[in-house]
């Protein structure tokens, strides 16, 4: 510290030195928090390897397919490219989640560090939409189906539906149109993730990292490089590992068979499926019996995620101190799972019914946050056993008050 | 960047390995894991048991249809 290099002190360089080198970090953050640099990993990783793919593919309903066949078979190292580009998307979404749900744990999305929780949202979000037309690009019957079924959801909404969906198509059909102008947006979109990232990165860096006690940890900094550099390296190691046995070993087990089938509007695939990451929002929207409702039902998804850090009224951050929180995390994760089994089911008993109550266990977790907040505020507060065994009865009255 | 924070100093000696860290990765590996077990088996109960649940059941309730539709 005593002897820093003068070109770190440089107006450029000294805004890198103070948020990647010297930036003060907790001292106790575990690997848990090595997941917001893996994801910054992951965008790099799709956005070089989507470049050169996009050197070489045909935004052509005629030659997309062929183009990545032309990829896989002739271009030197194509096959790489692809397989790193489509598997970094699960990767990324993998990361993303896990990054998420540590936050979720931790309390990381509490104050002051709403902006940073929101701004993550977004980048969720916009990374959901880029994934989504990412999957249309190589024109096999699922990207079409796939693009068919998710872009004819906005017809759904009242009034200007069906004229929302012709403007998203292009024209009257999922066709050229609609591919050249998802390929554009592909292009253009992995750039304001990146522009929204460094603001997600900026928004933390004004409070400063989270950590796993979720104290204030002013007192007790020590500089990014070398500590935590060194501690997230440990975690791209192990990223690197697990990403390769995918890209070398199981490159298409994430994908669906039928993506290998070029696009035919005359054939409609049995199942349409989408992508594993998208699966739970999926099973949602399917849970749903009206088209409105479901459409309805993912636009509430996001408006939960970005409302928790303004319905969280506990005081305490970190689950590690919540156990009636971990209780309810840990059962959001385990709804979060089957939602993720039930979105790949076909629809018939018993999955809808299973569907149906994972979803509203879905939203249940976001309905008792504030009440949650509170009851461990007053259980907190009275050491008493006897008052603390009341104060648990009627916050589980309420619970059932709630759900019924 | 999170205000002006005093960094504790640093000293640049030798690597880790050198320190012997690693060698106390698995001091206390049978109680850590008791430990870890202890404290949070009823979370992962609250994990495993709706999914585990919910996959037997359904399982299940697929078997009892095949088997009503072939008696």
């Amino acid at each position: 510290m005593a002897r820093r290099l003068s070109i770190l002190k440089q107006p450029i360089f000294s805004t890198f030195n103070n948020h990647l080198i010297d930036y003060p970090t907790p001292s106790n953050i575990s690997y848990w928090w090595g997941f917001g640099s893996l994801a910054g990993l992951c965008l790099v990783i799709q956005i070089l390897t989507g470049v050169f793919l996009a050197m070489h593919y045909t935004p052509h309903v005629d030659l997309a397919f062929l183009s990545v066949e032309h990829i896989m078979r002739d271009v030197k190292g194509g096959w790489l490219l692809r397989y790193m580009h489509a598997n970094g998307a699960s990767m990324f979404f993998i990361v993303v989640y896990l990054h998420f749900f540590r936050g979720l744990y931790y309390g990381s999305y509490a104050s002051p560090r709403e902006l940073v929780w929101c701004l993550g949202v977004v980048i969720l979000l916009l990374m959901i939409v880029t994934a989504f037309i990412g999957y249309v690009l190589p024109w096999g019957q699922m990207s079409f189906w796939g693009a068919t079924v998710i872009t004819s959801l906005a017809s759904a909404i009242p009034v200007v539906g069906d004229t929302i969906v012709t403007w998203l198509w292009g024209g009257f059909s999922v066709d050229n149109a609609t591919l050249n102008r998802f390929f554009s947006l592909h292009y253009l979109l992995p750039f304001i993730i990146a522009g929204a990232s460094i603001l997600h990165l900026a928004a933390l860096h004004q409070y400063g990292s989270n950590n796993p006690l979720g104290i204030n940890s002013s007192v007790d900094k020590i500089a990014f490089y070398p500590y935590i550099y060194v501690k997230d390296l440990v975690g791209w190691v192990a990223f690197a590992i697990f990403f390769s046995i995918f890209v070398f070993y199981a490159p298409n087990v994430l994908g669906h068979p039928d993506n290998y089938i070029p696009a035919n509007p005359m054939s409609t695939p049995a199942h349409i499926v989408p992508e594993w990451y998208f699966l739970p929002v999926y099973a949602i929207l399917r849970s749903i019996p009206n088209k409105l409702g479901g459409v309805a039902a993912i636009g509430l998804v996001f408006v939960s995620l970005l409302a928790l850090p303004f319905i969280n009224t506990s005081y305490v951050r970190s689950s590690s101190f919540r156990p009636i929180h971990q209780k309810f995390f840990w059962l959001l994760v385990a709804d979060c799972l089957l939602l993720g089994w039930i979105g790949c089911q076909p629809v018939e008993a018993p999955y809808v019914t299973i569907g149906q109550i994972a979803s509203v266990g879905f939203f249940f977790y976001f309905a008792i946050t504030p009440i949650l907040g509170k009851c461990e505020a007053r259980l907190i507060k009275n050491s008493n056993a006897c008052e603390a065994r009341s104060v648990l009865a009627s916050f589980l009255t309420s619970i059932g008050l709630l759900w019924w | 960047m999170g205000g002006k924070y005093k960094l504790k100093e640093v000293t640049y000696s030798l690597g880790p390995d050198s320190w012997e860290v690693m060698r106390g990765l698995w001091k206390g590996a049978g109680y850590k894991t008791h430990k870890r077990i202890h404290e949070n088996w009823v979370s992962a109960l609250t994990l495993l048991v709706p999914v585990i649940g919910s996959y037997w059941y359904a399982e299940n309730y697929r078997e009892k249809e095949k088997l009503h539709h072939r008696h």
